[in-house]
């Protein structure tokens, strides 16, 4: 029903990676939760964070093939503390405006 | 479809992104393919959705982040003259663009997209779309060696089609070839060349630059509320609806103009050694010897200022 913006999606794919390093299909699979069908592939926004170097990559062999991981990287620790900051200060906001019903008491928030 | 032939198509519709960004995004999914294992390679390519799409928002990304950086100013995408080269674009809303040995054709078509044909192996295109204005550029590579250069080229050809979507600016410059737009409707158009005609067909600007210098211009069921028509060796010829201003000049040519505006709705500053004549009549000193000048102020609200110098001048507007 929201529409998950390209700055949201990054933090929480470096969220996810702060838990631990992973690879492509693992990293889709947890943030299936947020992400939908529209937004359903992760590859340009780990080509991004890769290029703004928040993340790096490493292979590993895996039966018989490499398999490519995705680790967050000291700066990328860094943008997810800022993000999530921001993102404290974005959810207020957002409750503030929304969840005030009009006619209730003004000082009842859900 | 199965994931072979989705990679397929995938790896078709990346292949105007460079080389080395391509095998990483196709890496990637192949790898997501084998990840997922083979109980879910429908599930995948129904989330994927079209090969074609997928490549779309891949690209589309590709180039924002070549904005988003201004170090990477100079990433572009380059094709070498020889493959015929037939490819769909992401969306922009301008073009700003350079030929050398081209012509260029602006026309519809179902989507974003380009093609470019050329006969000079020394040629390449370059191109990249950033912040919504699609940039490309011929550049022909000087031959190293010294000695007469016997390769004859004809000169290419670049097509651009874009959808029926209303656009911002479009800047268009040419050397040696024509430029040939039709169905556009744009805020500014700015078309350019050296050697080689303007045309422009049912399509509306606010504000139109068109000029040459070995060439007609001509444009025919234009709208535009400001115009500027320039030529040295051409004609210049137009039918359609002038608001504003409207400004034509050539040495070497006639000049031809019919507007659905009223007589007078223009001021006329008209200038040129051949005659002049609006509505089929004739305005202007009567002067075997010099030049047939005619100034009329109407109090109107638009403006025509046209000066040829070796041709006739001829008006038509609605009566």
């Amino acid at each position: 029903m929201f529409q998950i913006g390209a700055t949201l999606l990054e933090a929480c794919v470096l969220s996810i990676l702060s838990d631990g390093d992973t690879y492509g299909y693992i990293l889709t699979q947890n943030a299936r939760e947020i992400i939908n069908v529209a937004e359903s592939t992760l590859y340009p926004v780990l080509r991004r964070l890769q290029k703004s170097g928040d993340l790096t990559m490493y292979d590993m062999p895996y039966e018989g093939r490499l398999r490519r991981y995705y680790k967050i990287t000291d700066k990328g620790l860094e943008t997810l503390k800022t993000y999530r900051k921001e993102w404290l200060v974005y959810r207020a906001k957002v409750n503030r405006m929304l969840m005030v019903t009009e006619g209730d008491n003004d000082n009842e928030k859900v | 479809m199965k994931k072979y032939e989705f990679l397929y198509r995938l790896e078709k519709a990346l292949s105007s992104m460079d080389e080395s960004d391509r095998n990483a995004a196709m890496r990637y999914y192949e790898e997501y393919f084998e990840d997922a294992g083979a109980e879910n390679e429908q599930k995948v390519i129904e989330e994927l959705g079209t090969p074609e799409e997928l490549a779309k928002t891949i690209m589309n990304d590709a180039d924002e982040a070549c904005c988003r950086k201004n170090e990477n100013a100079d990433s572009h995408n380059e094709v070498q003259c020889g493959d015929f080269v037939d490819m769909d674009l992401p969306a922009f809303k301008s073009i700003q663009g350079k030929m050398v040995n081209s012509a260029l054709q602006i026309e519809r078509g179902d989507a974003y997209g380009m093609e470019w044909s050329c006969d000079n192996p020394l040629a390449k295109l370059e191109y990249r779309i950033c912040d919504g204005t699609l940039y490309y550029q011929e550049k022909i590579t000087p031959k190293k060696k010294s000695g007469v250069n016997l390769f004859n080229s004809n000169g290419g050809r670049l097509i651009v089609y874009l959808p029926s979507e209303t656009f911002d600016n479009i800047a268009v410059k040419n050397v040696n070839g024509s430029i040939r737009i039709e169905d556009l409707m744009a805020d500014t158009l700015a078309a350019g060349t050296v050697n080689g005609s303007v045309t422009v067909s049912a399509s509306s600007f606010e504000k139109t630059i068109m000029e040459s210098v070995n060439g007609s211009i001509s444009g025919v069921e234009m709208t535009t509320n400001e115009f500027k028509g320039k030529t040295v060796n051409g004609s210049i010829k137009v039918d359609g609806t002038f608001n504003g201003n409207v400004n034509m000049s050539t040495v070497n040519g006639s000049i031809r103009v019919t507007t659905s505006l009223g007589e007078n709705e223009y001021n006329y500053k008209l200038s040129t050694w051949g005659s002049i004549r609006i509505n089929d009549k004739k305005v202007g000193l009567d002067n075997l010897i010099g030049r047939g000048d005619a100034s009329i102020n109407n109090g109107a609200v638009h403006d025509m200022n046209i000066s040829a110098v070796h041709g006739s001048v001829k008006i038509a507007t609605a009566q």
